[in-house]
C-alpha cells in the first residue's frame, strides 16, 4: 500500500495486488479511487458528492461495519485548490481500519455532515469547522470548539496570517 | 447551650474541689480553658506535622525535612504563615455566616474534646451523660460544614457541602450505635465509669466478638465522619476543588484544617476509650509480676499509646485506599454498616441480658 | 555582597522590626503551597519533581498542593500558556490571596519555547499574563533545576521582603554569577577589554576602508 511510484488517484491499473476491502470499494458505485498516500492503513478517495452515501454503506454493510469513527480531520493543499477531508473508520468487530479521504473545494468548502451516522462527528466536525472554514450541511450545531467565538480567520489553512504569529526571518547569506 | 452545660459542671467541680469560692473557681476556670484550647492547638500542629511525615513514609519520601531538626517546626511556619494570608470573603457571600462556619467546626472539636479521660485526674470534664454530650456535639460539626458551603456563594462548595452533609448524619447512625455497644458492656453514659469498668480487661476481648465488630465499625464511621481518605468525597480535590472549604483562606482556612485533626485526635480516644481500656494498663489475669510491670507505666502513656496506634491505623488507610465514590459511600453505610450495627446491638443486649458470657462482666 | 541589597540593608530598621520581619519571611518561605496548576509537558515532570519520591518537594515544605487558589501561595506555571487559557490563568492569579509568589517553569513560560515562530496562540512567555517572580530554564527542566528555582524564590523571600514594603520583591541577582566567578573579576575583566579596545590605529583602518561608492549600479 505504501506505493510512492503511483503518479495519481486517478490512474487505474497498478501492478502490486491490493487490499480485497479496496478493490470491493472501488468494485462499486460510488467513484471510490486508492489512496496513495494512506501509508500503512487501507485508504480510499471518493468525490463529495458520493462521500455521505459511501460512508453510510460502510456503516451499514453487515460484513464491513465500520461502527467507529475514530478521527476525522483535515488537510490542506492550496496547490492542488483543495482541502482533503480524512475519516479514520475502524470496525469494532472485524477489526479493520480505513481511511476515506475527499477532497473539497478550498473557496466555499462544504460537506455534507455524518452526525447522523456517527454522534462523535458533531464535534469532531466542529473543530474541522473551526479550523479550516469548512461548512457541513444540515449540521445541528456548527460553531467553534476551540477557538473564541469571535476569533477570525482560520489558523490552519497554510495562507492563515495575523498580527499576532511570528514569521522567522529568511537565512541571511 | 453545651458550652454552658461545660462551663457549669466545670464551676461545679472547680468549686467543690477547691472549696476557695468564687474568685477561685474563676481562676480555675481560666486555667481549665486556656489548657484546652492550649493542648487542642498543639496536638493539631503536632498532628498536621505527624500526617506529613507518615504519608510520606508510606510511600517512601522524607516528608518535611528543613524546618527545623527532621522538620519539627514546620507546623509552626505553617500555622504563622496562615495567620497572615489576606483574609479573602467573596463578594455575595454571606458575612455573618462565612464568619460563624469555621467557628461552629472549632467550637464543636472543643466541646467534643474536654470530655475525653486522659487519665483518673486529668479530666476536664466528667459528665454523666458524656457517650451522649460526644454524639450531640459532633453533630454541632455538621453545621460547620454545611454553612461553609452555603455561605461561599460557590455551587460547587455548595454540592460538596451537601454531600458532606449527607454522608455525616448518615454515618452518625452506625457511630452512635457502635457507641451503644460500648455503654451496654459498661454499664453506664459516665465516661470515667466506663474506662473504671475495664480494670478485668479491655472491653475489646472481653466483649465476645461483638465489640470488635463495633470497634471496626466505630473505625470506619467515624473516617468517614471526619471527611478523611477513602470518605473525603466532599472535599475531593479532582472533583470540586476544595469541596466546602474552597473560599476560606488563610486563619478560617487554618481553623477547618485543625477542626479535622482535632476530631481525628477525639474520634480515636473515644475508640480507646470505649473499647480498649482509656488509660487502663494491659493486665492478664493471673499473671501478677506482668501486671504490677504493666501497672507501673502510668495512665497518660498507656492513652497516648493506644490513641496513637488508632491514628496510625487511620492515616495508614488513608494513604493506602482509592476515594469512594458517594454512591458507594451511601451504599457501604445504608447497606451494609447500619444493618451490622442494629444486629450487633440485639446480640449484645442478648449476651449482657441472657449471662451468655465467658468473662465476668460488670452490672 | 557588593551590588544587590537585601531588605534590611535598604530599608534600615530597628532591631524589633528586622526580627519581625525575619520571623515571618521564614515562615512564609518554608511554607510555600503551591497551586495544583500544570498545562502540558513540564507539568508532568513538575508533578514527577514535586511529589515523587527521589525529588520530594516535601522536603522544603511545599507538598501540600492545594486545588483552590485561595489556599495556595505558589502559582508553578509549568506547560504552554496559549490564548485561550491565558485570562483563565489570570483569574486563577488574581483569585490566590497575597502574598502570592510566581515560578515559571520551561522554555514556554519564559519565551513561548519552541512554539515561537508561526503559532496563531501560544504565548511567548507567561510574563504578558502575570508577574513572574522566578523563572526556570529548560525543557523541561530537570527536577534539580525545579528545586533551585524554589530555593532562589525562598531566598527571595528570606531577605527580600519587608512587611514595610509588601508586594515588592527584592532578587537576589547576583546568585545567577557562575560559581568561583566574583563580581570584581568581571569588573576586572571588562576594565581590561575596554582598555583593549580602546586603542585605535587610524592609518590602518583608513587603509583598509575601501573607497565610497556614489551610485546604485
Amino acid at each position: 500500500m505504501t506505493d510512492a511510484d503511483v503518479p495519481s488517484p486517478d490512474e487505474p491499473a497498478e501492478p502490486t495486488p491490493r487490499n480485497p476491502l479496496i478493490e470491493a470499494l472501488i468494485a462499486s458505485s460510488y467513484g471510490v479511487t486508492d489512496d496513495p498516500l494512506s501509508g500503512s492503513n487501507p485508504g480510499v478517495r471518493v468525490p463529495v458528492e458520493n462521500l455521505y452515501d459511501l460512508l453510510a454503506h460502510l456503516r451499514s454493510e453487515p460484513s464491513l461495519a465500520f461502527n467507529c469513527l475514530l478521527s476525522h480531520t483535515a488537510v490542506d493543499r492550496p496547490a492542488d485548490g483543495t482541502i482533503e477531508l480524512l475519516y479514520v473508520l475502524q470496525s469494532l468487530s472485524t477489526g479493520q481500519r480505513l481511511l476515506v479521504t475527499c477532497p473539497v473545494n478550498r473557496d466555499n468548502a462544504s460537506a455534507p455532515t455524518v452526525c447522523g451516522l456517527w454522534p462523535i462527528a458533531e464535534w469532531q466536525e466542529r473543530e474541522v469547522f473551526d479550523l479550516f472554514g469548512v461548512t457541513y450541511e444540515k449540521h445541528p450545531d456548527l460553531r467553534r470548539v476551540f477557538l473564541d467565538d469571535d476569533w477570525r480567520g482560520y489558523p490552519l489553512r497554510k495562507d492563515y496570517q495575523d498580527d499576532f504569529m511570528l514569521t522567522p526571518d529568511e537565512p541571511k547569506q | 447551650m453545651s458550652a454552658a452545660i461545660v462551663l457549669l459542671t466545670l464551676a461545679e467541680r472547680a468549686a467543690a474541689s477547691l472549696e476557695v469560692g468564687i474568685w477561685g473557681t474563676a481562676a480555675w476556670l481560666a486555667v481549665a480553658i486556656v489548657a484546652a484550647i492550649g493542648s487542642m492547638s498543639l496536638l493539631g500542629m503536632a498532628l498536621v506535622l505527624i500526617e506529613r511525615k507518615v504519608a510520606a513514609r508510606f510511600q517512601s519520601r522524607l516528608g518535611p525535612m528543613r524546618v527545623g531538626p527532621h522538620g519539627l517546626f514546620q507546623t509552626v511556619a505553617d500555622s504563622i504563615k496562615l495567620l497572615i494570608k489576606e483574609d479573602i470573603i467573596p463578594e455575595q457571600a454571606d458575612r455573618i455566616l462565612f464568619f460563624l462556619a469555621p467557628t461552629f467546626s472549632l467550637i464543636a472539636t472543643l466541646l467534643a474534646l474536654v470530655i475525653v479521660p486522659v487519665s483518673p485526674t486529668l479530666h476536664l470534664v466528667d459528665l454523666n451523660i458524656g457517650v451522649v454530650f460526644f454524639a450531640a456535639v459532633s453533630g454541632f460539626g455538621v453545621l460547620g460544614i454545611l454553612l461553609g458551603g452555603w455561605s461561599s456563594n460557590n455551587k460547587w462548595s455548595l454540592l460538596g457541602a451537601m454531600r458532606a452533609g449527607a454522608q455525616f448524619i448518615s454515618y452518625e447512625l452506625s457511630l452512635t450505635l457502635c457507641l451503644i455497644v460500648a455503654v451496654l458492656f459498661a454499664g453506664s453514659l459516665q465516661l470515667s465509669e466506663v474506662v473504671a469498668s475495664q480494670a478485668d480487661g479491655w472491653w475489646i476481648w472481653r466483649g465476645h466478638v461483638v465489640t470488635i465488630v463495633a470497634f471496626v465499625v466505630f473505625i470506619i464511621a467515624s473516617t468517614a465522619e471526619l471527611n478523611r481518605p477513602p470518605f473525603d468525597l466532599p472535599e475531593a480535590e479532582s472533583e470540586l476543588t476544595g469541596g466546602f472549604h474552597t473560599e476560606f483562606s488563610g486563619l478560617r482556612f487554618a481553623f477547618f484544617f485543625l477542626a479535622e485533626f482535632i476530631n481525628m485526635f477525639v474520634a480515636s480516644a473515644l475508640a480507646a476509650t470505649l473499647f480498649l481500656g482509656g488509660w487502663m494498663p494491659f493486665q492478664v489475669g493471673g499473671w501478677d509480676t506482668f501486671n504490677s510491670v504493666m501497672a507501673i507505666i502510668p495512665g497518660p502513656i498507656w492513652f497516648a499509646g493506644k490513641v496513637a496506634v488508632i491514628i496510625f491505623i487511620s492515616m495508614w488507610v488513608r494513604w493506602t485506599f482509592p476515594r469512594l465514590r458517594v454512591d458507594q459511600l451511601m451504599r457501604l453505610e445504608w447497606k451494609f454498616l447500619l444493618p451490622i450495627g442494629i444486629a450487633n446491638v440485639l446480640i449484645a443486649a442478648v449476651i449482657i441480658l441472657s449471662g451468655l458470657y465467658f468473662f465476668p462482666v460488670g452490672n | 555582597m557588593g551590588v544587590e541589597k537585601s531588605a534590611d540593608q535598604a530599608l534600615g530598621g530597628n532591631y524589633l522590626l528586622t526580627r519581625v520581619d525575619q520571623v515571618l519571611n521564614m515562615a512564609r518561605a518554608n511554607s510555600l503551597w503551591p497551586l495544583t496548576f500544570g498545562t502540558s509537558c513540564c507539568a508532568i515532570e513538575m508533578m514527577m519533581a514535586t511529589g515523587a519520591p527521589r525529588h520530594d518537594i516535601a522536603r522544603f515544605g511545599a507538598e501540600v498542593a492545594r486545588p483552590s487558589p485561595r489556599q495556595a501561595d505558589l502559582l508553578i506555571i509549568a506547560g504552554t500558556i496559549v490564548k485561550r487559557m491565558a485570562p483563565r490563568l489570570r483569574t486563577l492569579y488574581e483569585q490566590m490571596a497575597e502574598p502570592r509568589y510566581v515560578i515559571a517553569t520551561g522554555a514556554c513560560t519564559i519565551s513561548g519555547g519552541p512554539f515561537i515562530y508561526n503559532s496563531y496562540t501560544t504565548l511567548r512567555g507567561v510574563e504578558d499574563v502575570l508577574p513572574v517572580d522566578v523563572f526556570v530554564p529548560g525543557c523541561p527542566p530537570r527536577p534539580e533545576g525545579l528545586f533551585y528555582g524554589l530555593l532562589t524564590l525562598q531566598r527571595m523571600i528570606k531577605s527580600g521582603e519587608t512587611l514595610r514594603q509588601p508586594g515588592v520583591r527584592r532578587k537576589p541577582v547576583m546568585s545567577a554569577l557562575p560559581p568561583g566567578i566574583s563580581m570584581d573579576d568581571i569588573r576586572s575583566e571588562m576594565e581590561s577589554l575596554l582598555e583593549a579596545d580602546s586603542e585605535v590605529d587610524v592609518e590602518a583602518r583608513r587603509r583598509q576602508l575601501g573607497w565610497p561608492s556614489s551610485t546604485n549600479t
